[in-house]
């Protein structure tokens, strides 16, 4: 068959078969090797995938990114179902009506091929069928929560986006079920998804469906119950998820406010830390008015006889001072200073962009009251035994009502409405039709535990169970996910959920740490080597087995390019490194790949027909440490008291490269540039 | 796409349309952007053969750009580009400014 | 007209693919099964037949391999029974979800454990949601055709589904009885031409199988799979009346035996529905107005016309080869099922019988007969569900 030429300009002028528009994360090494491997075929490819990252990424609902037939049935099988086309295939051509030549190929992760799919590999390898199997191996099983998600931390409440590594997460002690405060060991971005929201009563998620949250288990009478983790998808209308009810005490804000040298009332006196009359102030302040630093005023929309004007001038003069002057329907201060600082508190400008600001979660209870009073002096009315609270902006709905839930205050969901266009709103009339929010809360009542024993957290100080009221597609949205040491779960808006991991394969390297082999204070990570799969594949007695890395781009087509030249089965492992795994940043996964073929942890190599033969020999030879060093799963290995692993690897990776090299073949090739 | 009643949807879920997920425009995920100087482009194409996103546009065996709508900003074309006399032909800088 | 030869069930259903040739046969070997697939592979072996046959390592990757087949555009078979079927089980459904017509003889045998290689229902009854269309057979003679039936069953463009053609195992798999046989081309003009569907092979039209479907749209697939399923039974009727046409034996939903006058009946599947039959003759030749009903289409299930066939009957046993612990046997479930929207309905009891090979001889039919005829009389039951032949 007339090939064509082995070079990046030919090679660019042929049609994308796998394209743009999958949902594999960005920088994701597995793309890279399907592009690869279909630019180096002169014939038609069918593929088939088991279930895994590209699988699912590749072909959801009614989108397909596969340019050429591909076929997936499920997890464990992807040879079999290669080898029933092929036999088809086989069968029709046998009866003239195929004449084409076409390749069988599988690109399988290193879940599906070396652990649960190694059957039925290995069955089809026995068998002959002319196919090629290429394992993309990223060494684990690699799921999230929408971007909106707000986390407990020590430092108040935080938007996911906003949470850092290291940073202390509040998470659910699951022995002692008390709260307890973690580091975040990593922030993830999972790219976007699709989302559904789950409902309790009185809280609201949103997650993609392998997103697990911690259910309870009604073990029956006499027995205890247990908590366990259940995935969106598998959590029915009427489970029951963890919620968060109350933090612990805290401390009084420090503030660190200069006052403004020249001009303005400098009799002004500005606290230096809150106090539940500050925060009964601000709680007004928040639902009445606002602040213009520039034009050095506060200003609170309080008409004359309200309770809550009668309030604010007392505790202004209280904790400020004096300055404050009111008409019918205004109270004010002209005041730089006073204005930069409630200005620098957060709550935020004008009436749209309000929100209750995270260091107001880590104030003593008192003062949260105070706050929350203050509200419900200002801009909340009663509706029968509750309160309601309206306003316009929704993330002070929301940051609202996770204060309350946190405060012994049980809150409704969020309800919309829609003030229609001509509305009397204080001594405006709306210029047009605005959308609202409002919540309704009231003080949770001291039950007579009794009468609740269902409810088992009911005497946990710090968490409660709700019944999951429904569960909607809500759309696509950006999702990040956190990592958090110890007990792998945080608390986003009020539920109990469970970082998603990265479990360990067969194929996941000695040292590694993964969620189910975590590196913790007794165990540092995977204690068993990893398969050799390559060298199991080749003692099949297959006619040619490969290793190769996306990096070295040209020794892989070459490789594929062999391989269809031949019939029968045929193996190829191809090192795909996953940032998300891999704990690595989102551009390295070319340079790991390289840095994997130079230290000589991914030796690239065919064996043909049992002739084993190096095809690429690294220049210089690197220490395995310039490949370690640079993923976070590794990390915990560059502490002194895990040195001796390092050193066990490097000792492992030179054993093995030197056996390596003592059975291939003289016509070793020297390290070629890769690029022309 | 709209989502489909039972009575119009292929039969066992085939997907007949080989190739629609170009209609997923995942531009949206970056939070980076890659920017091409031409001057310091050796056209290797590294970038495109690197690209998982197959958003480098080559035409007639030439580097011409970026495919914004499905770029999701890794970073690769960018550490990969062996650039010009120390000089890189692509950058990362932040989406939106 | 065709030969008569005396084979055994797996003898005949082996014949039976043998005059079809599929194109691809996946399968893995399992006792009472075995000796069809030996019988199959001796065909391929002595050049008798063009199919591919894969020897595939395990049940579960021999219904993948035939996934992969069908999918590719061509006519699939395998075969399977007991512990292999539950191997599979995975697999049923995604062959039934991506409405691939597959055709499995399922020799039926006891699931373990313990382990037990004998015959009883327990098998096919475990994968009756999945999908799949499943057609019994009292002897070797039903076996062979609807063997030939299924093809066109499934093959058919309303259905496009797998099906399965239960038999027991050991009673009728490796017992020799009279079989007529059809003519090799007489078969093969009566299933016709392989029409694909969606082929996948064919690369100019290029296609992707086996998306991940989200909770927005899987609801409506199996809605979609759900109509297909109620298509079935018109067709399993058109496809019996050619048959006829061809063969001279008659066949429909389930097999009515002295069930039209009767004021009793058992109701009761495969080899045993045999046995029964002679009893019955015996009781009507004393004066017993005994029936007996056999179903032959169990998926889907023909609720409307087995309640109009049993709603005149005064007392009705139905007798499981299996039994859902916990529950009812599968079968008094869907005959339950079917006879309670109607107002006036038998008093119904359930037995369970022959479990793991345990024979089921003439005697049993006669203490089940004689509790209907008691029944009848008393007007009340003791115990709804009870097992028969068991030592105490």
């Amino acid at each position: 068959m007339a090939t064509q030429p082995l070079r990046l300009k030919e090679l660019s002028k042929k049609e994308d078969l796998f394209t743009y528009g999958h949902r594999m994360c960005a920088g994701c090494g597995t793309p890279i090797i399907v592009k690869i491997v279909l630019l180096a075929s002169d014939y038609p490819v069918i593929a088939c995938s088991p279930t895994g990252c590209l699988e699912v990424s590749s072909c959801i609902s009614q989108y397909t990114a596969w340019k050429i037939p591909w076929i997936h049935s499920a997890f464990e099988n992807a040879a079999a179902t290669i080898a029933g086309v092929e036999s088809m295939y086989k069968a029709l051509k046998r009866r003239g009506k195929i004449d084409k030549e076409i390749k069988f190929v599988v690109f399988g992760g290193d879940g599906g091929t070396y652990d649960i799919g190694f059957q039925s590999l290995s069955g089809a390898m026995e068998r002959g069928h002319d196919m090629l199997y290429i394992c993309y191996d990223n060494g684990a099983y690699m799921n999230c929560l929408s971007t909106s998600s707000l986390i407990m931390t020590k430092d108040g409440i935080k938007k996911i986006t906003e949470v850092k590594e290291g940073d202390d997460i509040y998470a659910f002690d699951q022995k002692t079920y008390q709260l307890v405060l973690k580091k975040c060991t990593g922030v993830f971005d999972n790219g976007i998804k699709d989302v559904y929201e789950l409902e309790t009563l009185h809280h609201s998620i949103k997650a993609t469906v392998n997103h697990p949250f911690l259910v309870l288990k009604r073990n029956g009478r006499g027995r205890q119950n247990t908590f366990v983790w259940k995935m969106l998808k598998e959590i029915k209308i009427g489970d029951e998820v963890v919620t968060l009810k109350n933090l612990d005490g805290g401390k009084s804000a420090k503030f660190n406010f200069t006052k403004v040298k020249n001009g303005d009332n400098n009799e002004i006196n500005i606290p230096e830390s809150s106090s539940p009359d500050l925060m009964k102030y601000l709680g007004i302040y928040l639902g009445n008015d606002w602040a213009r630093p520039k034009k050095g005023e506060v200003r609170f929309a309080l008409p004359q006889k309200t309770k809550a004007r009668e309030v604010i001038m007392n505790l202004h003069a209280k904790i400020f001072g004096n300055g404050i002057r009111a008409d019918k329907d205004y109270v004010y201060i002209n005041s730089v200073n006073l204005a930069n600082f409630i200005d620098s508190l957060g709550f935020g400008e004008c009436a749209n962009d309000k929100k209750v600001p995270g260091w107001v979660f880590t104030l003593p209870k008192e003062e949260k009251e105070g706050f929350i009073q203050g509200l419900m002096l200002s801009d909340s009315y009663r509706v029968g035994k509750s309160c309601r609270y309206v306003s316009a902006s929704e993330d002070l709905l929301k940051t609202l009502r996770l204060l309350l839930q946190t405060t012994d205050y049980r809150v409704g969901k969020i309800h919309c409405q829609t003030k229609k266009k001509g509305t009397k709103c204080v001594k405006r009339t709306l210029p047009k039709d605005s959308q609202y929010g409002y919540i309704c809360f009231n003080k949770r009542c001291r039950s007579k535990t009794d009468k609740y024993l269902s409810q088992f957290l009911v005497k946990n100080k710090y968490f409660d169970t709700e019944k999951v009221k429904s569960i909607k597609l809500v759309g696509r949205e950006p999702t990040l996910d956190l990592r958090v040491d110890g007990e792998h779960n945080f608390i986003a808006d009020g539920i109990v959920v469970h970082n998603t991991g990265i479990q360990r394969s067969s194929a996941t390297p000695y040292g590694a740490d993964t969620t189910t082999c975590p590196a913790g204070s007794v165990i540092p990570g995977k204690l068993q080597q990893r398969k050799d799969l390559t060298r199991i594949m080749a003692a099949h007695n297959i006619p040619y087995v490969a290793q190769a890395a996306p990096s070295h781009w040209l020794d892989l087509m070459k490789k594929v390019r062999k391989a269809f030249e031949i019939k029968g089965p045929k193996f190829m492992n191809v090192l795909s490194p996953c940032n998300r795994g891999w704990r690595s940043r989102t551009d390295d996964a070319v340079l790991l790949s390289r840095l994997a073929v130079d230290t000589c942890y991914w030796p690239l190599y065919e064996v043909e027909n049992g002739v084993t033969r190096i095809t690429f020999k690294p220049k210089e030879k690197k220490p395995i440490v310039d490949f370690l060093r640079p993923q976070g799963r590794f990390r915990h290995l560059f502490e002194p008291q895990n040195e001796w692993m390092l050193k066990e690897i490097q000792e492992e990776i030179d054993k093995e490269w030197k056996l390596l090299q003592k059975c291939s073949v003289a016509e070793e090739k020297e390290a070629k540039p890769e690029d022309e | 796409m709209k989502p489909k009643g039972w009575r119009e949807l292929p039969l066992g879920g085939v997907i007949l349309e080989a190739g629609n997920a170009v209609e997923f425009k995942t531009g949206g995920w970056r939070a980076f952007r890659p920017v091409w100087n031409e001057e310091n482009c050796i056209q290797c194409l590294f970038c495109w053969l690197y690209c998982p996103d197959m958003a480098v546009i080559v035409n007639d065996g030439k580097m011409e750009g970026f495919n914004y709508e499905y770029c999701k900003g890794c970073g690769i074309c960018a550490l990969e580009c062996p650039g010009r006399k120390g000089q890189k032909a692509i950058v990362m800088i932040e989406e939106g400014k | 007209m065709g030969r008569i030869v005396a084979v055994t069930g797996n003898d005949a259903v082996a014949e039976a693919l043998r005059q079809i040739e599929p194109d691809v046969c996946a399968a893995y070997p399992i006792t009472p099964q075995t000796d069809l697939m030996q019988r199959f592979a001796n065909f391929v072996s002595d050049g008798k037949v063009q199919t591919e046959l894969v020897l595939v390592e395990s049940e579960h990757s021999a219904m993948s391999a035939c996934i992969g087949a069908s999918a590719a555009g061509g006519r699939v078979a395998t075969a399977t029974c007991g512990p292999g079927l539950a191997l599979m089980w995975e697999m049923l459904f995604v062959a039934s979800g991506l409405r691939l017509p597959i055709i499995m003889p399922v020799v039926n045998r006891a699931l373990s454990a313990p382990i037990n290689i004998h015959g009883d229902h327990s098998d096919a009854m475990g994968a009756r949601d999945s999908g799949w269309i499943q057609l019994w057979s009292e002897n070797a003679q039903e076996a062979y055709d609807n063997t030939i039936q299924a093809f066109r069953i499934g093959e058919h463009m309303d259905v496009r589904l797998p099906v399965m053609i239960c038999m027991d195992g050991f009673i009728i798999s490796h017992s020799i009885e009279r079989i007529e046989y059809l003519e090799d081309k007489e078969v093969k003009d009566f299933i016709g031409e392989f029409k694909p569907l969606n082929p996948f092979l064919d690369i100019e039209h290029p296609k992707s199988i086996g998306p991940l479907i989200l909770p927005d749209l899987y609801h409506e697939f199996k809605r979609a799979q759900h109509e297909a399923m109620t298509k079935v039974k018109d067709v399993v009727l058109t496809v019996a009346e050619d048959f006829e046409k061809l063969s001279g034996r008659r066949y429909g939903l389930f097999d009515p035996y002295r069930l039209q006058d009767a004021e009793i009946a058992i109701v009761i599947l495969n080899s045993a529905a045999g046995t029964s039959k002679d009893v019955i003759d015996e009781f009507r030749g004393r004066g017993v107005k005994a029936g007996l009903l056999k179903p032959r289409l169990f998926r889907p299930f023909p609720y409307e016309e087995v309640a109009q066939a049993l709603r005149h009957l005064k007392a009705v046993a139905v007798l499981d080869r299996a039994d859902s612990f916990g529950g009812y046997g599968p079968l008094f479930t869907e005959v339950a099922s079917s006879l309670y929207p109607l107002r006036e309905k038998p008093i119904m009891i359930n037995k369970i019988y022959g479990l793991g090979g345990r024979d089921f001889m003439p005697q049993h039919a006669e203490v089940v007969i004689n509790e209907l005829v008691e029944i009848t009389k008393r007007g009340r039951i003791e115990t709804i569900k009870e097992y028969i032949g068991v030592r105490e």
